[in-house]
């Protein structure tokens, strides 16, 4: 079990090599799989044994193994999204994230499961099963980047690459008791990151502690000439975290995140880590975010939009699932698609093809494009008056039980109901473990300005200190 | 048939033509792929231009450049931001399943292109241009039952650029072409305007009216127009299609119809039932386009004058006519060659310089092809030369077209005066000599000369060739006549 | 109550090049529907119109048009399934013409 990257280092110091650690991760992931129901956090791994011995271990993250989201490109493993459309799916490219892991030492050990084309918030919607919880096998690890967290929580490996849309990252690192962190649009390079929604998607990274958050995310930030949205902005620099004291911080607590179904147990837990933030010397100040209630409908006019489009090309004509039974293109067309897409992919292209489609773009997609700019607008406002970060719950409820909301889609589209507005607004936010609740665990969020990772995680450094979080002991995850 | 025929008296086309140009760069519109023709299939893709999962688009800055010098070309407005949009449609030459371009906000919008029509100029609105990329290049009938797709041109940046329909007859709408092309290809220089390898493709909407009326009818597109000449023959055929419908007391159909160059005539395209619904949104993989004022300029400052400018100041400068102004302004290369021959014989030679150019030059260039300049055929001190010879009565028109025909060919690079006087080919200017040769022809021939004193004036031309080729072709013209009458009218008296 | 009838969803589903059965097409038509009528919070929010592209926080951004250094080779009968001739080979659409203004 290798639980944080000074933990690997330590190991590699000890004399072991990348390859050992490697092996590891293997062990470890053997152990979780041969048990009852297995955690189905990994869809392929590498084999060890392949992978280069000692080399010399340079970079940041030399010889620290990682994992990655299976919608996030990688030449030496298969990236199949979750989808059957892509099974099997070799990528003749690495996405810069991963490149730049890579350049910093780190070693890759294998693709994690997701909800297909990150389409969902709970790996059910996965076309090769779904994941579970490291903290009870009948709940979900959260999602999209379910795979990721369960892997994380569960010690396989010391950090890993999800992907956010609408809260992918935030809402199973709260699940799983992890540090779920979503960088500002345009922070990360979204070349090699498969595109669901293009303005809302973000790589994002889960770890167990908030300080290997800020050293991953210095190393694959930055601009990339691959990606046209990705911004030249000073580096967000891990050591900077030290330096952010709490005294003098203003954090607003928006009044609409305290409704919206919140679990009684949730806001316990939340008002607690508040109170601990407000003695440390953080001033609280409750503010409003007036288009909160409008957040879910526009991201679901908004990201099915833009997913509609950009699963457009998986048509069969080149790679991947291909459905030629029929006679002719249109038959080509629409049976690999209907075969190669699950039931909620679908339901989003439908969905999206629908809000852009003659006679009802106005007063879907043009509409949400506007209520997206007023929800920025909120955000501005607040931040405008002197609030430093905004601080909520991240999920209204622990991790819910698998089938549980699969089969009402507008309730599994509402547990993202607190992380949704930060990626409208292209703000980061990362989620920290604050409690367990019934032997599970729950997260709270700080949202701030665009570009001000480094107090963003400063605070949540101090957060961390604070609550002193541990995970809730169950045989077989990571105590 | 040309337009106006008797079928269509009495009615009107109105005519809006859609152009796309594939624009010069070295690489791709949205990737790093060598945009190059004519490459091995498939051998200039990469993961953006082939829409792999996980690809990102990046624009190049040249095609921007190139847009907005083709802009200004036209007299268009740039605007400061504008915004690419998805066009979203399936087909296996589009990889992504939606194109790259520009709906709502596009780079540039009304200018204008002046076209001859008749008599009188007319001005076409140019609605606006804007920027988007290229799909594959499909094939229906390589293989039985099957597309088969070249993605090579996938991605290839395009400027799109549509006309106000103000254009009134298929032979306006072929002037109007000819003259962009002009435009495009030898002012902007930013794209070869090759009909034939794809590099322009035209298609028109047309609808017709009663001559007056300022509505406006259902119109159709006309597609698959490869050549400016199929233009206006498709249109031709449209046009009378239509005013056929109509005084049937039918209704013109809106729909997409494909021209046939075998039969001549356009026919409704298949499958065309829905209208497609593009579903255009704003492009999320891509900031606004910003054009700043400093970009703007350096491309205003790319542009040779313009050719309605050049064409004024040509007639006016030299005291040329439209007509030669015009096709002394073809290209700017031609123009600047022929100022610089001017400069050199003086301004009142400007005709007879200009009528070299457009005459034996001209034909030379025809005969090399495409892309041959006159500076590679001579430089012009020495056509210069050749027409100030020609003014001094050095030489003859036939002397001075045998000259250039030297210094094209095998006397090429050498010194005019060299060349004139190896060849033999000044005219004698002593009159001795000319006598001579008149005495001898005319004793040659006494009956002819007899006819002529017998009033036969027409016989001097029987004489004058008979000079000619005894001179081997040296006898300067206007002397010999001028002293062949002189000779045989004092006969006549003695 | 948003509804979204049969014959709306099979056109999407055209659209969106999706071969849907009646059941999927119901099942579709309802979700879809429900889905919708919790989108009237759209409405309630007041927007500010405005002239001109939206901006979008993101700075301009062109490349050089030179070639990228790290092209890939992409061996041409990796393209797809059925190459022929350096060609990728797929099924013919019953209608001819292409879109770019060509066909
Ligand atoms: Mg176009
Ligand atoms: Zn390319």
């Amino acid at each position: 079990m290798i639980r944080t990257i000074d933990e690997a280092r330590s190991l590699l110091a000890g004399g072991s090599t990348g390859r050992d650690l490697l092996e590891r991760a293997a062990a470890r992931q053997a152990e979780l799989e041969s048990e009852d129901p297995a955690l189905n956090a990994f869809l392929s791994t590498i084999e060890p044994e392949s992978q280069l011995g000692s080399g010399q271990e340079a970079g940041p993250l030399a010889g620290v193994p990682y994992a990655v989201k299976d919608n996030i490109c990688t030449p030496d493993l298969p990236t199949t999204c979750g989808s059957l459309i892509l099974e099997g799916y070799r990528s003749p490219f690495s996405a810069t994230a991963v490149a730049r892991l890579d350049a910093a030492g780190a070693r890759l050990f294998g693709k994690t499961n997701c909800d297909e084309f990150a389409m969902g918030s709970s790996t059910e919607n996965s076309a090769f099963g779904p994941s579970r919880n490291p903290f009870d096998r009948d709940r979900v690890p959260g999602g999209s980047s379910g795979g990721s967290a369960a892997a994380v929580a569960a010690g396989v490996v010391p950090f890993a690459l999800g992907s956010e849309t609408g809260g992918s990252v935030r809402q199973p690192a709260s699940f799983c008791g992890l540090v779920g962190l979503k960088p500002s649009y345009g922070r990360v390079s979204r070349y090699g990151l498969v595109a669901f929604a293009s303005s809302l998607d973000q790589i994002g990274i889960l770890t167990r502690g908030v300080r290997d958050a800020g050293q991953v995310l210095e190393i694959i930030s930055g601009p990339d000439p691959r990606d046209a949205t990705c911004q030249d902005r000073p580096l967000p620099r891990a050591a900077a975290l030290d330096g952010v004291q709490l005294d003098g911080q203003v954090i607003g607590v928006p009044e609409e995140y305290l409704g919206f179904g919140l679990d009684g147990e949730v806001r316990q837990a939340f008002d607690a880590a508040l109170g601990q933030l407000e003695q440390a010397g953080a001033r609280i100040r409750e503010v409003s975010l007036p288009s909160a209630p409008s957040a879910i409908p526009c991201y679901y006019v908004i990201a099915p939009a833009e997913a509609s489009s950009n699963l457009a090309r998986y048509d069969g004509v080149r790679y991947g699932f291909r459905d030629g039974s029929g006679a002719g293109l249109e038959d080509l067309y629409s049976r690999t698609r209907a075969g190669g897409f699950g039931a909620e992919v679908k339901r989003r292209i439908m969905l999206g093809t629908f809000a852009l489609s003659a006679g009802y773009f106005d007063e879907y997609y043009g509409r949400a494009l506007l209520v997206r700019q007023a929800i920025a607008n909120d955000f501005e406002r607040v931040f405008d008056s002197g609030v430093d970060a905004l601080f909520t719950p991240t999920t209204p409820t622990p991790a819910f039980r698998l089938g549980e909301k699969i089969a009402n889609p507008y309730d599994m589209y509402l547990s993202d109901v607190y992380t949704v507005s930060a990626n409208l607004a292209g703000l980061p936010a990362v989620s920290v473990p604050i409690g367990n609740i019934g032997g599970l665990p729950v997260g709270a969020q700080f949202m701030a300005p665009r570009f001000t990772e480094e107090t963003m995680l400063g605070l949540a450094v101090r957060l961390e200190e604070l609550v002193g979080y541990a995970p809730p002991d169950v045989d077989g995850a990571a105590a | 048939m040309s337009a106006g025929t008797i079928g269509t008296d009495g009615w009107e086309a109105v005519i809006g033509i859609e152009v796309h140009v594939q624009l010069r760069t070295r690489t791709k519109m949205f990737c790093g792929c060598l945009a190059e023709y004519g490459a091995a299939p498939n051998s200039r893709v990469c993961p953006v231009c082939l829409g792999l999962p996980g690809a990102l688009p990046v624009p190049n800055e040249q095609a921007v450049r190139l847009g907005v010098r083709a802009a200004l070309a036209l007299g268009c407005s740039i605007h400061a931001n504008s915004r690419f949009d998805r066009k979203n449609y399936f087909y296996p030459d589009l990889p992504k399943g939606y194109q790259i371009t520009q709906f709502d906000w596009p780079v540039a919008t009304n200018g204008s292109v002046r076209i001859r029509s008749g008599d009188e100029e007319r001005s076409i609105g140019v609605r606006r241009l804007h920027l988007e990329e290229d799909a594959g290049k499909s094939q229906h009938d390589r293989f039985d039952g099957s597309t088969a797709v070249d993605l090579n041109r996938a991605g290839v940046p395009l400027a799109e650029i549509v006309t106000e329909p103000d254009l009134r007859s298929p032979g306006e709408a072929r002037a109007y072409l000819t003259r962009l092309k002009q435009l495009l290809e030898h002012f902007a220089a930013v794209s070869d305007c090759n009909m034939e390898e794809g590099s322009l493709r035209a298609d028109a909407n047309l609808s017709v009216r009663r001559v007056g009326s300022t509505a406006l009818g259902t119109k159709t597109e006309v597609k698959n127009l490869n050549s400016f000449a199929h233009v206006e023959k498709a249109l031709t055929y449209e046009f009378e299609r239509q005013v056929a419908v109509l005084e049937a007391g039918d209704e013109v159909r809106h729909e997409t119809r494909l021209y046939d160059p075998g039969a001549s005539e356009t026919r409704p395209m298949r499958g065309k039932e829905e209208a497609t619904d593009y579903r255009y949104f704003p492009e999320p993989d891509l900031p606004l386009l910003e054009i700043d004022e400093a970009v703007i300029e350096e491309e205003r400052d790319n542009l040779p004058e313009l050719p309605d400018q050049l064409e004024a100041r040509l007639q006016a400068q030299y005291e040329l006519s439209e007509y030669d102004a015009r096709l002394l302004g073809m290209t700017p290369l031609r123009a600047v060659y022929f100022e610089s021959v001017v400069e050199r014989t003086g301004a009142e030679l400007a005709k007879s310089a200009a009528n070299l150019i457009m005459g034996d030059l001209a034909a030379e260039l025809n005969r090399r092809g495409a892309n041959a300049t006159e500076e590679q055929l001579m430089s012009p001190e020495t056509l210069a030369r050749i027409v100030s010879l020609r003014s001094e009565g050095m030489l003859s028109s036939g002397t001075a077209s045998e000259a250039l025909r030297l210094l094209i060919g095998e006397e090429a690079g050498q010194d005019p005066d060299d060349v004139v006087a190896r060849h033999g080919l000044a005219q004698v200017q002593d009159d001795s000599q000319l006598l001579a040769w008149i005495s001898e022809v005319v004793q040659a021939h006494p009956d002819e000369s007899a006819r002529f004193r017998g009033g036969e004036e027409k016989l001097i031309g029987f004489f004058m060739g008979a000079v000619m080729r005894a001179s081997g072709g040296k006898a300067d013209p206007g002397r010999t006549r001028e002293a062949l009458t002189g000779y045989l009218a004092a006969e006549t008296e003695a | 109550m948003t509804r979204i009838d049969p014959e709306t969803v099979r056109h999407v589903a055209r659209l969106a090049r999706l071969r849907l059965d009646e059941a999927e097409v119901d099942q579709l038509g309802s979700e879809m529907s429900s889905i919708l009528d919790h989108f009237a919070a759209l409405e309630e929010v007041d927007v500010a119109r405005q002239e001109g592209p939206t901006p979008r926080s993101i700075d301009p951004f062109l490349r050089q048009d030179v070639e990228s250094a790290d092209q890939l080779t992409l061996p041409v009968e990796s393209l797809a399934p059925d190459v022929r001739a350096g060609l990728i080979v797929v099924p013919r659409l019953d209608a001819l013409g292409g879109k770019n203004g060509e066909s």
